[in-house]
């Protein structure tokens, strides 16, 4: 049990729970990276005008028992104007169903068997208050033997 | 004075009881001091999570505070525990563990202080604890006497602090207060508001005195700093630590942390008494507020390591129904508590007047009536008797907040691992870090998790379950349970937490009024303080239980020894029953409210 919410050590602790997505933007660099990373407080007033996702790449190719990390994908939001509005780093993405080429959980894909199956990416749930339905991205994935 | 009288008769009555108890090697809950480590059994028993709990809660795991080795040590068990146990990694790369990032600030033993040209020993009269500035260099800072710790009516002002190296005296040890929800700790951080002596080059209070070596060096070990964005350093050379290289992007948070950290001292140390001296040319003792000493010259030199000390362990176990195996029945516990520090204290007589002052809160409706907290007299005569020497404690072992929880989550993994068909859905578990430094933990799992965050149709919390006696809360009992937030998301899963216990062959006597908000003082915005609350806000409905803040959360007495057992394991096959009903159920639908935030925090 947490005592009182107590404004310091909240405060440090959500500077590093951003920080790093912030070091690893400023590392990548390219056009999307230059537009930021989206703050968890930058949220609900990006969602007001976010239009879709892109999610790159948009297609991944992997072998059966091959992982790869969803932290690998570069998701961003566009808006109304077609402008990108910075990188989501915490999406949430969509159980792939048991029995599909490959699985995504725990927020890894992995190859389970050859096959063309479908991730599914979404702007997260946290900032989301709009009635419509929050902006979706595919990424397509094949799993080679 | 009458008062007084009745308080001191009342504690030494009880001593007799503790003596009896302690002639057949158990305490007068019926526990015995230690308990070595022995196979447990799928069945959920008193047994077995006493078994758990001593390891858990032993005093080896320091505390478990989050960026601490003792929450490595802790983690690395509850890890190892599911391992054996046959349970699916949900972490990071295959592994349990889903680990934050932080670093570790550690001051190093390049460290010097002086006075008026003579060095203080760096972990033989001084430490330097890690806090969130990185500190100027002191040069010839004028020391100066504050007063009291966390008492601003015996302190220097702001102004008389500013530009001086500030030395406290420390505060007496007395517990916080239940009602208001404890006083806690950050792990040898001092106590003193943050704002007050925000201008001074540093504060240094006189409570190193009884410490080990080992103590002492564990002060400066471990706190955790954030990452990515290196402590304020305002100006001069300060350390060699940080990251160097390019800075990262400051946003609104960042900018946040560092508001704050202005707010704090340039640097926190603890002396001896024997060093405070040094400082004023004589005794502390009787010193007059703004008293001044020698002229202070300090170089305080920090190095920030990356840390794996601040990790969540995630693991499952698949669901038995093909079509459902991708929805989840989230279990949820934390695996950290507030560490140790501070100035230790004779354990026994701690825990008499917490016993005490807990009577006082139950008689008077759990307010603080402060004169008669005051007046407690604590008979040391009778606890001699048993204890001929003082057992100094500074570590808070957390054996309910929240060992209690956590050896549920591996006494419920191991009774479903065990049964033939599994639950439809599958369950998730998640030891949550960091959830005493503001819900860290399970705030870094909800954004970043590793299942999707729409398949978990239900999060079960559990923080604090191992208490609950009559002498510990009003309405307390065998038969009590505490049931937070069943209903505000979903009515569907409130009605389940509800069904389900009038199955259990003994049901309990649900505890709702945590929900009810202002009505009673007991209420201390439960909702909002535990991990539950950051899945609530994701929309997944949750149920959290708990018996209760009791006399001894947050303090050194927090101990295994303590703990009602057989209520305990009860709730556990309570919560058990629970989980599986939930995973095998319709999924529970949301109220269609946003998620249920109480109106304000009780004081």
């Amino acid at each position: 049990m947490n005592t009182h919410m107590r404004l310091v050590p909240i405060a440090f602790v959500a500077a590093s729970l951003f920080a790093p997505r912030l070091a690893a933007q400023g590392q990548s660099g390219g056009p999307v990276a230059s537009k930021g990373v989206i703050a968890e407080s930058d949220l609900l007033k990006i969602a007001q005008t976010a239009k879709s996702l892109r999610v790159e790449p948009t297609s991944l190719t992997i072998k059966v028992g091959q992982r790869v990390t969803l932290d690998t994908l570069t998701v961003t939001v566009i808006d109304s104007a077609g402008r990108v509005r910075g990188r989501l780093t915490g999406f949430d993405f969509v159980n792939i169903k048991p029995g599909e080429p490959a699985s995504v959980v725990p927020r890894t894909l992995t190859g389970v068997h050859a096959g063309t199956t479908e991730l599914v990416i979404r702007y997260p749930k946290l900032g989301w208050k709009r009635p419509d339905l929050r902006p979706e991205a595919k990424v397509r994935v094949m799993v080679t033997p | 004075m009458h008062r007084f009288f009745a308080r001191t008769i009342a504690v030494a009555s009880a001593i007799p009881g503790i003596a009896l108890a302690q002639s057949a090697k158990l305490n007068e809950y019926g526990n015995p001091a230690r308990v070595a480590p022995a196979p447990t059994a799928a069945s959920i028993t008193p047994r077995d999570l006493q078994i758990r709990l001593y390891q858990f809660a032993d005093d080896s795991m320091q505390g478990r505070q989050v960026g601490r080795v003792g929450n490595y040590k802790g983690t690395s068990m509850i890890a190892a525990e599911v391992k054996r146990l046959g349970l699916v990694p949900a972490g990071d790369n295959g592994t349990y563990f889903q680990v934050l990032a932080y670093h570790i600030k550690k001051y190093t033993d390049h460290s010097r202080l002086s006075v008026e040209g003579n060095p203080l020993r760096w972990e033989h009269d001084w430490v330097a604890v890690p806090g969130a500035r990185a500190p100027r260099p002191i040069d010839t800072a004028q020391v100066i006497f504050g007063g009291t710790e966390g008492d601003t009516t015996k302190q220097i002002s702001a102004a008389q602090a500013a530009g001086k190296f500030v030395v406290l005296l420390p505060a007496p040890p007395t517990p916080p207060g239940a009602g208001r929800g404890g006083g806690g700790g950050r792990g040898g951080f001092p106590g003193f508001g943050p704002s007050r002596f925000a201008d001074a080059v540093a504060v240094a209070t006189v409570n190193l005195d009884g410490l080990s070596s080992a103590a002492r060096q564990a002060i400066n070990t471990p706190t955790v700093a954030s990452q990515g964005a290196p402590a304020v350093n305002v100006g001069g050379r300060g350390g060699r630590g940080g990251r160097g290289g390019n800075a990262p992007p400051v946003d609104s948070v960042t900018q946040l942390k560092q508001t704050i950290a202005q707010l704090m001292p340039q640097a926190t140390i603890r002396l001896t008494r024997a060093a405070a001296a040094a400082l004023f040319g004589r005794s502390v003792d009787g010193l007059q507020l703004g008293a001044t000493g020698g002229k202070v010259t300090a170089s305080l030199d920090y190095v920030e390591l990356p840390s794996e000390w601040a990790r969540n362990v995630v693991a499952i176990i698949p669901g038995s129904d093909a079509s459902l195996k991708g929805e989840y029945v989230a279990l949820g516990a934390h695996n950290d508590h507030v560490g140790f520090g501070g100035t230790p204290v004779d354990h026994d007589s701690l825990k008499a007047f917490n016993n005490e002052r807990n009577k006082l809160l139950l008689a008077n409706n759990m307010i603080v009536d402060q004169a008669a907290v005051g007046a407690i007299h604590v008979n040391m005569d009778s606890i001699r008797k048993l204890h001929p020497k003082a057992r100094l404690d500074s570590i808070r072992n957390g054996a309910d907040d929240d060992g209690s929880g956590s050896m549920a989550l591996l006494e419920i993994a191991e009774a479903i691992q065990s049964m033939k068909v599994k639950p439809k859905r599958s369950t998730l578990f998640v030891w949550h870090t960091g959830e005493e430094a503001g819900l860290v933990g399970s705030r870094f799992f909800t954004r970043n998790p590793t299942v999707p965050i729409d398949s978990i149709v239900a999060q079960i919390n559990i923080d604090m379950i191992g208490r609950g006696r009559a002498g510990d809360i009003p309405g307390g009992g065998p038969d009590y349970l505490g049931v937070v937030g069943s209903y505000f998301d979903s009515k569907d899963l409130g009605e389940t937490v509800a069904s389900v216990n009038k199955k259990q062959s003994k049901p309990f006597h649900l505890d709702y009024r945590y929900d009810t908000t202002l009505t009673w003082s007991g209420y201390n915005n439960i909702y909002a303080r535990s991990d539950h609350y950051n899945y609530a806000l994701q929309g997944v409905p949750i149920a959290f239980f708990f018996t209760g803040l009791h006399g001894d959360y947050h303090q050194s007495t927090d101990e295994p020894q303590y703990i009602d057992y057989p209520h305990y394991a009860s709730v556990v096959n309570y919560i058990r029953d629970l989980s599986v009903e939930v995973s095998n159920g319709p999924r529970p639908r949301m109220n269609g409210t946003k998620p249920a935030k109480p109106p304000r925090v009780v004081p």
